[in-house]
């Protein structure tokens, strides 16, 4: 075999094996079956004259799905979960979203929940997925595939024990930061979060 | 030889070179089902959509691949796209999608975004709710994703349109450019192919399944464990044909095997066999060619069916021997024919009568059935006429044994007729059947007249699954006079489908919204305009971009959204088929389901709605098959009373009557038979029972003919009896649900009018 074949064929195992790689990094996110954390998300957009902060609490559950509870700078609820999308406004009125509805509702879904618990041989379907250090203090760098591109351009992860940083760059170029804070992973599930994960 | 021996002796060879030469080239067989089914529904603009989808629907072959993993999926269906590919059979082949920029549906709907779809229904239009709504859509979780941007679509509302876009099946996604369909089962991948014409084209069906078939065998050595679904009218069409020619092949041949051991045994010489395949393969030939110069192209039904109709174009010749075996030295071949002749012309002439009922349904296909069947009788008959006294000039040798033994026969039958216990017992056997017939069931469905294929079945109820969506052929037609109109008509429609469980319908109108609901959804945007700029500026979008909301609002108002313009896009090229465009009677469009769909359920649903009709061809020919097989029964009753009547004023009351009983006891036990194997009441077996009835006049007038003293038509009426139950009980044994009880009903009735005719023999001598 000749080196440069050689090469092709190591790099290509190597890549091959970088998402076994990313799930080993963060085997330990999977395995949390609850997570209640406070976040930060700062969106950077050329179409703001400044970035717009918002603050609130995120709900993970490893059977139910993601809470997305806004608190500031208005209240708002998203409750993604497997039959869709529901969206509980400041009125405290609910509006569903069924991934039968709405086809883009269930991949958006699967998206935001492979990225929040570290399931990345979801998201092979849609980025190359590179992960890089040890399971304290890892790194997980998304780069879109081209039949992504055109939504998003990469996902740049950060984390250790639990998930602290996300930035999305979008394909216009606009920035979305997420930083989260105060990981409690023994907090039960309240009973008005029980109630926002049922879907009628 | 008589010249007009020799002149029929050549009509008949030149019409053989010609059937032989369009059979063997294959071009003569028309497997196209939609074409030998009548036209049903009373909206000609229904007729155009049918027969559009099935063109639409025809000219592709869908393939699903799973191997033993999805790497070796995705490997095998480039594998054998690039080996239909090469065959060079298919217009195109289809694995890996073109590249298709995914931004392009985004980019041709931005320019119209306030006419697609309104602002979202819980907006307050103030200056304050406008601000928490953008800051709630900038605040989601995936606004990041949308690919549109915060810029370009502010409100959110057309990234929601667009989300909800039916643009591809649910369970259909887009792996390394192939599309997939993951189950449970493993990783399923697509592979369409389209042809270079009609599936029923013979010569492009050839092509294209042998291609096929090479191209799943070269994958197979690759991919032992390969798996292969297949859907797609090339499939059905192509195995429908090869079952109906391995079922004629069967039928004929053991047919003629039949009808040659009976010749053999009766008349032991080799030149009436040969005589008698004379008759029968002239008619046959003869109705072939005939038919081709109609209609171009034979049905597979005709030629299942007319390979029976053999059995009984061989009565004529078999009358003319049996005579020929009575005669003895006396033999003159011209005389004896002038001696039956008048025997032979009833015959042809009531047997005639019965194919002449075919002719009269409004089916082409079962015209076809009798037109070559009344062809190859006649042409049968022609040859008795016109060949066989030539060709018979010396006697036979006589066999006095045989005539002996069925002398014995007839007198044993005489005798039988003439035992009180035989007659109560035949009394009590007519009483039974007559319960019989309440349990006689009917059923009219179409799917009798096709050959079903199990493993096509399975394969597309698999693929029905796993990518939901099916072919039930059930479709929701709309009408207007102008685009406009039927864009509104469409969408009230789809408010009341979705009523209705969950099934998924593709129309147009989710993809280009009415001018009525175009103009509401700008009214409500433009609602929004003293507050947007206002709003858009707390939120701390910069004045450019509220000034860009603003102006994108002005132009659309003046450029609507219209049908040839999504038309020109290129994702619409799936769902082109669904509008019909401008017709006889104004605008029309498709409205298809995905899945399976009940057309009873869609009527109810529909009710009242103007400028929609539900169509069901399968339906509709079913209900058209059932209101004919009414029809025919009252044929069929009518047909006794003429008969009878006929009978009457030839022989008189008392044997015009015993002549008809014979036929009714054969009607009798035809139709409890059936009752009692569970066997249907279709169209085809009343008509069958229109035949028996013109067969079992026969067997009882040629029987009188004869009498007691000359068994010679006797064995007459035995031989030609025999052979149309032995054809039309091979016909029984045919796959084709239709055929089946066609042959069941035929071979019964024969059956029972031939005992019969010899019991009635003997009342008939008394008279």
């Amino acid at each position: 075999m000749k080196p440069a074949a050689l090469l092709l064929a190591l790099s290509a195992s190597f890549l091959m094996a970088q998402s076994s790689v990313a799930e080993r990094l963060t085997a330990h996110l999977q395995t949390t079956p609850r997570l209640h954390v406070d976040f930060v998300q700062t969106r950077t957009l050329a179409a703001l004259s400044r970035p717009l902060k918002t603050t609130g609490k995120l709900v993970l559950a490893r059977e139910q799905g993601v809470i997305w509870q806004v608190k500031k700078p208005l209240n708002l609820t998203y409750v993604m979960g497997p039959k869709g999308m529901k969206e509980v406004g400041a009125d405290g009125k609910a509006r569903l979203k069924t991934a039968q509805d709405v086809p883009m509702v269930a991949q958006m879904g699967r998206i935001f929940q492979g990225l929040l618990q570290g399931r990345w041989s979801v998201l092979e379907e849609y980025f190359t997925v590179k992960g890089e250090g040890t399971p304290e203090q890892w790194r997980i760098l998304l780069a879109a595939k081209p039949q992504t591109a055109a939504f998003v351009k990469a996902v740049d992860v950060k984390g250790g024990r639990f998930i602290d940083r996300i930035v999305v760059t979008e394909a216009s170029g606009d920035t979305m930061e997420l930083r989260f804070e105060k990981p409690r992973p023994n907090e039960p599930l309240s009973d008005e979060e029980l109630r926002l994960f049922r879907f009628e | 030889m008589r010249i007009r021996a020799w002149l029929w002796a050549i009509a008949m060879a030149a019409m053989a070179a010609f059937s032989t030469y369009h059979l063997v080239r294959g071009e003569a067989i028309q497997t196209d089902l939609l074409d030998m089914l009548p036209a049903t529904e009373r909206n000609p603009v229904a007729e155009q959509a049918i027969r559009a989808l099935a063109k639409n629907v025809g000219e592709r072959a869908v393939l699903l691949l799973k191997a033993e993993n999805p790497e070796q999926s995705k490997q095998a269906a480039l594998k054998l796209a690039e080996a239909m590919r090469q065959t060079q059979v298919f217009a195109d082949v289809t694995a890996t999608l073109p590249p298709m920029d995914p931004a392009q549906v985004a980019r041709f709907y931005e320019p119209f975004a306030p006419r697609v779809a309104p602002p979202p229904a819980h907006l307050e239009p103030s200056r304050e709710g406008l601000r928490q709504h953008l800051e709630g859509r900038l605040a989601s979780p995936h606004g990041s994703f949308s690919g549109l941007g915060a810029a370009a679509d502010p409100l959110g509302h057309l990234e929601d349109f667009l989300g909800r876009l039916p643009l591809m099946a649910s369970n259909l996604r887009v792996e390394d450019g192939l599309l997939v369909i993951p189950a449970e089962d493993g990783l399923h991948v697509m592979v369409t192919a389209g042809l270079k014409g009609s599936a029923f084209d013979p010569e492009i069906q050839q092509r294209s399944i042998d291609a096929a078939r090479q191209a799943e065998r070269q994958t197979l050595a690759l991919y032992p464990k390969l798996e292969i679904l297949r859907t797609g009218v090339l499939f059905y069409a192509a195995d429908a044909k090869e079952s109906a020619e391995r079922e004629t092949n069967l039928i004929s041949t053991a047919s003629m095997v039949c009808i040659f051991l009976i010749f053999l045994v009766v008349f032991r010489s080799l030149r009436h066999l040969a005589l008698g395949m004379l008759g029968v393969i002239g008619g046959f030939v003869v109705a072939t060619a005939v038919c081709l110069l109609i209609y171009g192209k034979l049905y597979l039904l005709t030629i299942v069916c007319g390979s029976s109709v053999m059995g009984v174009s061989v009565d004529y010749t078999v009358h003319y021997f049996a005579v020929h075996l009575g005669a003895g030295e006396d033999w003159e071949p011209f005389g004896a024919l002038k001696h039956i002749l008048p025997g032979l012309w009833t015959g042809l002439i009531t047997t005639l009568l019965g194919y002449a009922a075919l002719l009269a349904a409004p089916f082409p296909g079962l015209r076809q059935i009798a037109v070559f069947s009344i062809v190859g009788l006649v042409a049968s008959f022609l040859v008795v006429l016109f060949l066989l006294p030539d060709l018979l000039p010396k006697p036979m040798p006589p066999q006095p044994r045989f005539m002996k033994a069925q002398q014995w026969i007839l007198e044993r039958g005489l005798r039988l007729s003439q035992n009180r216990k035989a007659q109560i017992g035949l009394l009590v056997l007519a009483l039974a059947a007559g319960l019989a017939l309440l349990r006689l069931r009917s059923d009219d469905a179409v799917q009798s007249l096709i050959l079903p294929s199990r493993s096509l079945q399975a394969q597309e109820a698999k693929i029905h699954q796993l990518t939901g969506f099916s072919n039930s052929g059930v479709f929701l037609l709309v009408e207007g006079e102008s685009e406009g109109q039927v864009l509104t008509r469409e969408e009230a429609l789809r408010e009341r489908l979705g009523t209705l469980p969950d099934h998924g319908y593709q129309a147009i109108s989710a993809f280009v919204p009415s001018p009525e609901k175009q103009a509401a959804h700008l009214k409500a945007h433009q609602a929004l305009v003293p507050h947007l700029p206002g709003a858009m500026s707390d939120v701390g979008f910069r004045p450019e971009v509220a000034r860009q909301t603003l102006q994108r609002l002005q132009d659309s108002s003046a450029r609507p959204l219209t049908v040839p313009a999504f038309m020109d896009t290129p994702f619409s090229v799936p769902f082109r088929m669904l509008w019909l465009g401008a017709t006889s009677r104004g605008m029309a469009s498709i409205v298809y389901p995905t899945g399976a769909a009940d057309s009873r359920l869609l009527e109810k649903a529909t009710q009242g709605l103007p400028g929609v009709t539900v169509v069901d061809k399968t339906r509709s020919v079913s209900n058209l098959m059932g209101h004919y097989r009414v029809i025919a029964s009252w044929a069929l009753l009518g047909a006794i009373v003429l008969v009878w009547i006929a009978l009457v004023f030839v022989y008189r009351w008392r044997v015009g009557t015993l002549i008809l009983l014979p036929s009714l006891g054969g009607l009798l036990l035809a139709a409890a038979g059936m009752a009692l194997l569970g066997v249907p009441m279709t169209l085809f077996s009343t008509l069958a029972l229109i035949l028996v009835l013109g067969y079992g006049v026969d067997y009882p007038i040629f029987m009188r003919a004869g009498g007691r003293q000359d068994p010679t038509y006797f064995i007459g009426v035995q031989v030609a009896s025999l052979c149309t139950l032995v054809s039309f009980g091979l016909l029984a044994f045919s796959h084709t649900p239709a055929l089946q009880s066609f042959g069941l009903a035929v071979s019964l009735g024969v059956l029972a009018s031939t005992v019969l005719s010899i019991l009635a023999l003997a009342p008939m001598e008394e008279s």
